[in-house]
């Protein structure tokens, strides 16, 4: 690990050192310490979970474009410590384009991070234009996860630890070809999956798709798309495959000025070798609509879906409509409406029919200093069969303000409840998050910064979380700047229930920073 | 009830119907019939070149055919009278335009991303929502985006983005993901009708992924009874830990009811455990149909296979 770390150092000061040669450079460097302070339990607190003690380095927002076009550009956050995130890219527009990217996390379970998982996200990309027609593209990214974690629900009242280790190689390549508005495209996509752990869960999957999409010759206005796909997913240690085919197709017709068709259909057939199974899925949606151009607009819709196995037979047909209309310039208005009702035709699912619905409406306002919204949301699940209920409700505002010579600034609050009803009881809970951040403007160089959030969740829950940042900032006029930030962060679970460990935990960062704008 | 054979036929010929239409089609000038060049735009919008440089929408392109070359009136018509009358009402504005007319116009050379992969409804559409919501074209950000990290999601999504500082959501605030990361809207991870909407989520958490040996069919979109993932867990945030919807047996009594034995058996199982004690594989099994801990007989008794009766370890 440290020598990736060294490998990663070198090649900043070695992008740094190239930038300095070049006239068409930008980006930051910066260095400095973190230091953290932690009292409680550290499990129950996901945003501080990814915080670390000690030097930083990072080379943040750097580009530098050399004279044939080609540009190099690299964001690397946090490049000596273990909640790195970083890419680095190549390109060249119209030729071609390489990205690099490895980010890591981990999620601590214990009262400390002795208990913990950590993941590590690798990828690489590419893509190549061999001909004005003719691109190929493909990848490689690998994916590792390795620690120990505390299942949720454990038969003691003392820690149980699991162990998690194992890696996922995923790789994909393909081809398009394009000509006008006619493309077609041919991608493999796989995947290995190793489990250290158990190597009964060891798997391989590959997936083969080609896609193409189309004007109707004479008829510019209607495009129609096709695709197909095979999928094999291939549990090598038990001999058990799960296969699936897949043909999609549609159609949207642009009609006059404002109005649209849009027809799409899917089919999918998955095989389950190791028990036999086989499942047909079906879907056939409409949807219609109509734009006024700068006034409003009216899209309604259908859909039809089967699901078919050898016992049971589901069906669903769902209805949507949605509309926007700007009355005046300043304001937007938007709402919609969805419902779906799933059928069991044949067979008897433990779950049985089911409604499902949504309405939701917005308001956008544009004030003289920046937008103010507010969004109403209602979803409903009704299993009549089994006496289950779902409610939810969700209301959200937001703002935010720019006033040139003082600064900006964003603010939001969101209030949301929950209504689960049950043949063994209901369980309900509501919810309030608050949240903003406000940035001065630059006075002789000195800036400041403030942010915090306060969540505070009651009922049959009762937690109260915040968050909170002061930044200072001041840059020099030879690019050379100073930064500290300073974030508390605070969880407490009031309705702490748990024999084994407090619900609690309190969290102090500083990060002092110097930086140097290349 | 399934059918084999007879069924595919019929979408496979409309495919290759699709295909052979498409490739027969005749192709599209990008570059539309105007007289004013580029130069002409440039005396006036000085440096406007210099935002599209490095992206595929460079002025400078190299062009193997003048019909396929980017100019400023490929995506802003109306400039004759706009030359004559510089106005910003009488230039073509993607800003100022339908969202259909935005993405008709894009389409002139770009695929949208509904026509690449997108199946059923397209939860954007007739909401004023076109490509130029989402992308700028005169920036430099990754496939010209707004910005980097998914941000202007928020700019509509306002409650969803509040979602992820409940008790237990995905690290968004830890900048370990973006919203792009699972609402993918180039194809590439949908449609995946058959073997899960939870696709998605398996490319991080593959070890919750099956097939299995025993399913539980609500973790299995593979099952016509089940939702995937999204049965039990909130993807943004949860009031609840692990993101689920429910805390506790809650989340099992929504489809299951409690067994008659599980009321008297071992002095009343059900009033002295939760469901997940012993039912601990609850996204899948490789030992036993009732998902229960492989090693619930060595926890109980001390002994594996002391739990006898759920034939633990075998099946």
């Amino acid at each position: 690990m440290k020598r990736i770390t060294t490998l990663l150092m070198l090649l900043s000061l070695a992008l740094v050192a190239a930038a300095a040669a070049a006239s068409d450079y930008e980006g930051t460097v910066r260095a400095g310490f973190v230091a953290t302070d932690y009292e409680g339990f550290r499990g129950v607190d996901h945003p501080s979970m990814n915080v670390y003690e000690g030097a930083l380095l990072s080379l943040e927002g750097f580009s530098y474009r050399m004279d044939n076009g080609m540009r190099v550009t690299a964001d690397l956050k946090s490049i000596a410590m273990n909640n790195r995130n970083l890419t680095l890219g190549i390109a060249k527009s119209g030729r071609g384009s390489l990205t690099l990217s490895h980010n890591k996390y981990q999620r601590i379970y214990g009262e400390d991070s002795g208990t913990r998982t950590r993941r590590q996200v690798t990828n690489g990309r590419f893509w190549w234009q061999l001909h004005k027609s003719v691109r190929v593209f493909g990848g490689l990214g690998q994916t590792e996860k390795r620690g120990m974690y505390v299942p949720l629900f454990v038969i003691d009242t003392v820690l149980a630890i699991g162990e998690v280790d194992y890696s996922h190689l995923l790789y994909h390549g393909g081809v398009t070809f394009r000509d006008g508005r006619r493309l077609a495209q041919v991608e493999y996509y796989g995947s290995d999956f190793g489990d250290d752990v158990s190597s009964l869960n060891d798997r391989k999957s590959s997936r083969i798709r080609a896609t193409a999409s189309a004007p109707l010759p004479n008829y510019e206005n209607i495009v129609l798309n096709a695709g197909f796909q095979h999928y094999v997913n291939r549990i090598e240690n038990r001999d058990d495959t799960l296969r699936a085919n897949t043909v999609w197709g549609g159609a949207r017709f642009f009609y006059g000025d404002g109005y649209v068709l849009r027809y799409s259909f899917i089919f999918d057939r998955a095989r389950r070798t190791g028990d036999l199974s086989a499942t047909d899925n079906i879907a056939n949606a409409l949807y219609v609509g109509k734009t006024w151009k700068g006034q409003g607009g009216l899209m309604l819709g259908y859909r039809y879906t089967l699901q078919d196995d050898v016992v049971d037979e589901i069906t669903g047909n769902g209805y949507y409509v949605s509309g926007w209309a700007r009355p005046v310039a300043k304001l937007m208005l938007k709402a919609g409406y969805g419902s779906e009702k799933s059928e069991v035709q044949a067979g008897r699912t433990l779950t049985g029919d089911a409604d499902y619905t949504r309405e939701w409406g917005s308001v956008k306002y544009e004030t003289p200093y920046g937008p103010v919204r507010v969004k109403v949301e209602n979803k409903n699940r009704d299993n009549d069969d089994i006496g289950s209920e779902v409610d939810f409700i969700r209301v959200a505002t937001d703002m935010s303000m720019r006033l040139d010579r003082y600064g900006e600034m964003r603010g939001s609050y969101a209030y949301h409840t929950g209504e689960y009803e049950n043949s063994a009881g209901t369980f309900e809970y509501n919810g309030h998050v608050l949240s903003g951040d406000l940035m001065t403007e630059s006075y002789r160089g000195a800036q400041g910064g403030l942010s915090g959030t306060y969540y505070r969740a009651k009922q049959d829950v009762d937690v109260e979380s915040f968050r909170v940042g002061l930044t200072a900032r001041y840059t020099f006029e030879s690019g050379l700047g100073m930064q500290a930030i300073y974030t508390a962060y605070n969880f407490d679970n009031l309705a702490d229930s748990s024999p084994v460990y407090t619900e609690y935990l309190t969290t102090n960062v500083v990060e002092f920073s110097l930086s140097y704008e290349l | 009830m399934v059918r084999h054979g007879r069924c595919m036929r019929s979408p496979l010929r409309i495919l290759c119907g699709l295909l052979v239409a498409g490739l027969a089609c005749a192709n599209v000038a990008l570059a539309q019939d105007s007289e004013i060049d580029n130069e002409t735009c440039l005396s006036c919008h000085d440096g406007y070149e210099l935002s599209l440089e490095s992206t595929a929408h460079r002025l400078t392109a190299e062009a193997r055919k003048p019909a396929t070359a980017v100019a400023c009136v490929s995506c802003h018509g109306g400039a004759e009278v706009h030359v004559d009358d510089p106005s910003v009402d009488n230039i073509g504005r993607p800003q100022a335009m339908t969202s259909s007319g935005v993405e008709a116009l894009c389409a002139s050379c770009h695929q949208p991303h509904t026509a690449i992969g997108g199946v059923g409804s397209d939860p954007h559409a007739g909401q004023d929502i076109s490509c130029v919501s989402c992308h700028t074209i005169h920036k430099n950000h990754g496939g010209l985006l707004k910005d980097d990290e998914g941000a202007f999601c928020g700019q509509c999504h306002v409650a969803a983005v509040n979602d992820f500082e409940l008790r237990s959501s995905h690290p968004m605030t830890a900048q370990a993901m973006t919203c792009i990361s699972c609402h993918d809207f180039t194809g590439t991870k949908s449609p995946d009708f058959g073997h899960g909407p939870e696709a998605n989520c398996i490319g991080c958490h593959p070890q919750q992924s099956g097939p299995f040996m025993h399913e539980h069919q609500a973790a299995s979109s593979f099952s016509p009874e089940g939702d995937g993932c999204l049965s039990c867990h909130n993807p943004h945030g949860s009031p609840n830990e692990r993101l689920l919807a429910q805390p506790g047996d809650a989340l099992c009594f929504q489809c299951h009811g409690t067994p008659p034995a599980h009321m008297t058996a071992h002095e009343g199982l059900a009033t002295n455990y939760n469901c997940m004690d012993c039912h601990s594989n609850v996204h899948g099994s490789n030992d036993n149909q009732a998902l229960l801990d492989p090693q619930l007989g060595t926890m109980i008794s001390g002994q594996p296979d002391g739990c006898f009766c759920h034939n633990v370890g075998g099946f």
